[in-house]
C-alpha cells in the first residue's frame, strides 16, 4: 500500500475537527463491528476491568440474580449521595443535629439525598447478605476462588461498619446511644493487660465518654477510611473474578477430544467446546485471516451484552432507591446523654446482635459475632466437596446447604424477635400489643 | 559480575557461617524496612491514642440543704458520663450510679428497683443485678460535704455494699 498523506487545507481541518477531536478521545470506531467492540472495552479506562468477551452463563439473570451488580450499584449511589451530604454536614457535637434538621427542611432535594443515602445503606446491607447466599448456594467459592470469598466476608463486615459509623453522624438519640453501646461492647473485647483504662473503648471514643472526640473519629472513618478500604477491596474482588476466568459456571456439558478443533454449524466458533480454557482473548487485530470474528466457545462480546445487562441492573437499583426515598429517613430527637429512648433499638440489621447482647455482652457482642465472621470466612477451606460449582442447590451439597440455611434462618429469627417481639425495657411483647418505630 | 541479579543465593564465596554476604545484607535491609514500617504504624496508633482522658473524680450534687429536702430516689445527671440517683432517707443519703453495668445506658427507676431500656437488665432497690445481662450491681459512690456546704460525690471511691453507702451529713 502506498498511501500518501495528503496535506489538509485549513478549511478541511476545521471541517474535520469534530471527528478528529472525537477520535483523539476514543481512539477507536463506533462499536458496530467486533474489532471496535473489543477495542471499546480494552482501550477504555472505565470499561477495561471487564473482559472483552464474557461467558453466556454470566449473563443469565437466573444464575447471578444480578446481586453483586446491585450491591456495587448501591455502593456507587451511596458514594455519590454521601458526597452531596458532605457539602453541608459539620461533625460538631452541638451543631450536627441542627444542621441536619435545617438542611433537610430548607435546602432543595436535601431530604431526597438523605433518604437515598439512608435507604441505599439499608439495601446495601440486605443485598450483601443476599449476594453472599447466592455465592454459597451456587458453590461459587470453590477451587481458585477461596480467597475471593474471604474478601467478600471482609466487605460484608466493612458494609456493617460503614452503616454503623453512618447512622451515628446525625447525633440524634439513635446515634448517641448506638455509640455508647458500641464502645461498651468494644470494651468487652480483650484489653491490653496492665492498663487502667480500656484501650478498645478509648481508641474508639478518643475519650472516656461519648462526645465530640468520638464524633470526629467516626466521621473520618465513615467518609474516608472505610469507603477507601471498601472501594479498594471491591476492585480486588472484581479483579480476582477476572483472573479466575470470569464468573463461576458449571463445567461445559460436552467433553470432546481436547485437541479436536471443529467448526460448529450454529456459530462461527473454531474452538472446541469443553476444552479446558487455556487461552484468553487479549486483543483482536485488523486482518483478513480465516479466524477473524471468531472467539472462544459460548463467549459473547462484553459490549453490548454485559454492559447492557449491568446498565439495566444499575437503573433498576436506582429506581428502587428512588421509590424508597418517598419515605423520609428517620431523624430522632436530638442526642440526650441523660436518657435513652425506651426501648432503644438499633436499625434492623443490628437487632439480631442486640438480641444476642441482651443475653450476654461478651458472648453476644464479641465472641459469637467474631466466631460467626471467622466461621463464614473459613467455609471454602473446610468444604471438601469439589462438586456443584455454578449450579444452584447441587444435590451433593445437601449437608452444606442445610447448615448454611439454618444459620441464616437463625439470624433472621433473631432479627424478627428483636424487631417485633421486644418492647419497653427489652421485655418480651407480642407485635400486636405494642408497635415501635423501626429505623 | 552482573549489576542486577535475580537470586540471592548465587554468591560464589559463602562465608564460614554458612550465610552469604548478599543474603545477610538482604536480611538487614528487610529488617530496616520493616522496622521503619512498624515505627510508622506505632506512631500513628500513638497519635490516635488520647493523651488526656476527660473527666475528674469529684462532682457537686447540689447544696446539702436542697438535696436533703427530697425524700426517696431522685435522678441527677451531673454530666455526660456521671449520672446518679440520689437516695435520701430521713437524715441520711446515698448516691448510686445510674449507668447500667452492662453496656452503659441510663437505667430508669421503677417500683421494684431499676430497669435498663436498652437490653433489659433488671436491678433491685439496692442496685443488685437480679435479671438480664447486667454482670454486676450498680455501685455507690463515696460522699463528703465541701466547705461551700455542697454535697460532693467522689467517683473514685466506689462502695459495693448498699448498707455501707449511707452518709450522714452532720
Amino acid at each position: 500500500m502506498n498511501e500518501q498523506k495528503k496535506e489538509l487545507t485549513v478549511w478541511e481541518m476545521i471541517k474535520q475537527f469534530p471527528r478528529t477531536f472525537f477520535k483523539s478521545i476514543f481512539r477507536h470506531g463506533y462499536p458496530n463491528n467486533d474489532v471496535d467492540r473489543s477495542e471499546i472495552v480494552f482501550k477504555n479506562f472505565f470499561l477495561h476491568f471487564h473482559p472483552v468477551k464474557c461467558h453466556k452463563n454470566a449473563l443469565n439473570p437466573f444464575y447471578t440474580l444480578g446481586l453483586g451488580v446491585i450491591t456495587t450499584s448501591l455502593f456507587i449511589i451511596l458514594v455519590l449521595t454521601g458526597l452531596v451530604l458532605m457539602f453541608y454536614y459539620i461533625p460538631a457535637e452541638d451543631r450536627a443535629f441542627n444542621i441536619m434538621k435545617d438542611w433537610q427542611d430548607t435546602v432543595p432535594f436535601a431530604q431526597l439525598f438523605r433518604n437515598m443515602h439512608r435507604w441505599g445503606a439499608h439495601l446495601m446491607v440486605l443485598f450483601t447478605m443476599l449476594h453472599m447466599s447466592r455465592v454459597f448456594y451456587t458453590a461459587a467459592y470453590k477451587g481458585e476462588r477461596k480467597f475471593n470469598w474471604v474478601i467478600g466476608i471482609i466487605l460484608m463486615v466493612l458494609t456493617l461498619f460503614l452503616s454503623f459509623t453512618g447512622y451515628l453522624l446525625p447525633w440524634d438519640q439513635l446515634a448517641f446511644w448506638a455509640v455508647t453501646v458500641g464502645a461498651e461492647i468494644a470494651s468487652y473485647a480483650p484489653n491490653i493487660p496492665g492498663l487502667e483504662y480500656n484501650i478498645n473503648k478509648v481508641m474508639l471514643l478518643a475519650s472516656n465518654s461519648v462526645g465530640q472526640d468520638a464524633l470526629i473519629r467516626f466521621y473520618v472513618l465513615h467518609v474516608a477510611v472505610l469507603p477507601l478500604l471498601a472501594g479498594t477491596l471491591i476492585g480486588v474482588h472484581f479483579w480476582r473474578i477476572r483472573k479466575d476466568g470470569g464468573l463461576s459456571r458449571p463445567p461445559d456439558p460436552v467433553r470432546p477430544y481436547p485437541a479436536r478443533v471443529f467448526q460448529r454449524s450454529d456459530t462461527k466458533e473454531v474452538f472446541a467446546p469443553g476444552v479446558p480454557k487455556t487461552y484468553g482473548l487479549m486483543e483482536l487485530v485488523r486482518g483478513s485471516n480465516p479466524q477473524r470474528d471468531q472467539g472462544p466457545h459460548d463467549n459473547v462480546f462484553t459490549w453490548p451484552h454485559l454492559l447492557r445487562a449491568e446498565m439495566v441492573v444499575f437503573m433498576g437499583t436506582l429506581a428502587l432507591v428512588l421509590c424508597l426515598s418517598f419515605f423520609d429517613a428517620p431523624l430522632e430527637e436530638p442526642a440526650n446523654p441523660t436518657k435513652p429512648p425506651n426501648p432503644a433499638k438499633a436499625p434492623w440489621y443490628f437487632l439480631g446482635l442486640q438480641e444476642l447482647v441482651a443475653y450476654s455482652a461478651f458472648w453476644g457482642g464479641v465472641a459469637i459475632p467474631a466466631l460467626m465472621v471467622l466461621g463464614l470466612a473459613l467455609i471454602p477451606y473446610f468444604d471438601r466437596n469439589p462438586r456443584g460449582v455454578g449450579i444452584w442447590f447441587h444435590h451433593s451439597r445437601y449437608y452444606a446447604i442445610f447448615f448454611y440455611t439454618l444459620f441464616m434462618l437463625v439470624q433472621y429469627l433473631l432479627i424478627i424477635i428483636g424487631t417485633y417481639f421486644r418492647g419497653a425495657n427489652w421485655n418480651f411483647i407480642w407485635p400486636w400489643t405494642d408497635n415501635f418505630a423501626t429505623h | 559480575m552482573p549489576r542486577f541479579k535475580n537470586s540471592l543465593e548465587d554468591d560464589t564465596k559463602p562465608s564460614k557461617t554458612g550465610m552469604s554476604r548478599r543474603r545477610f545484607l538482604a536480611i538487614v535491609g528487610l529488617g530496616a524496612a520493616s522496622t521503619a514500617l512498624f515505627a510508622m504504624l506505632g506512631s500513628i496508633l500513638t497519635y490516635l491514642l488520647p493523651n488526656r482522658l476527660g473527666g475528674g473524680a469529684s462532682y457537686s450534687v447540689g447544696k446539702l440543704t436542697d438535696v436533703m429536702k427530697a425524700n426517696g430516689r431522685v435522678f441527677k445527671p451531673i454530666n455526660k458520663s456521671v449520672k446518679v440517683f440520689v437516695d435520701v432517707d430521713g437524715d441520711r443519703v446515698r448516691v448510686q450510679t445510674a449507668i447500667c453495668t452492662h453496656l452503659g445506658c441510663t437505667v430508669n427507676a421503677v417500683n421494684t428497683g431499676y430497669s435498663c431500656p436498652c437490653h433489659g437488665s433488671v436491678y433491685d432497690r439496692d442496685g443488685l443485678n437480679v435479671a438480664g445481662p447486667a454482670p454486676s450491681p450498680l455501685l455507690f459512690y463515696g460522699l463528703y460535704v465541701s466547705p461551700a456546704n455542697e454535697l460532693v460525690v467522689d467517683t473514685s471511691r466506689s462502695i459495693t455494699n448498699p448498707d455501707d453507702a449511707w452518709f450522714k451529713p452532720s
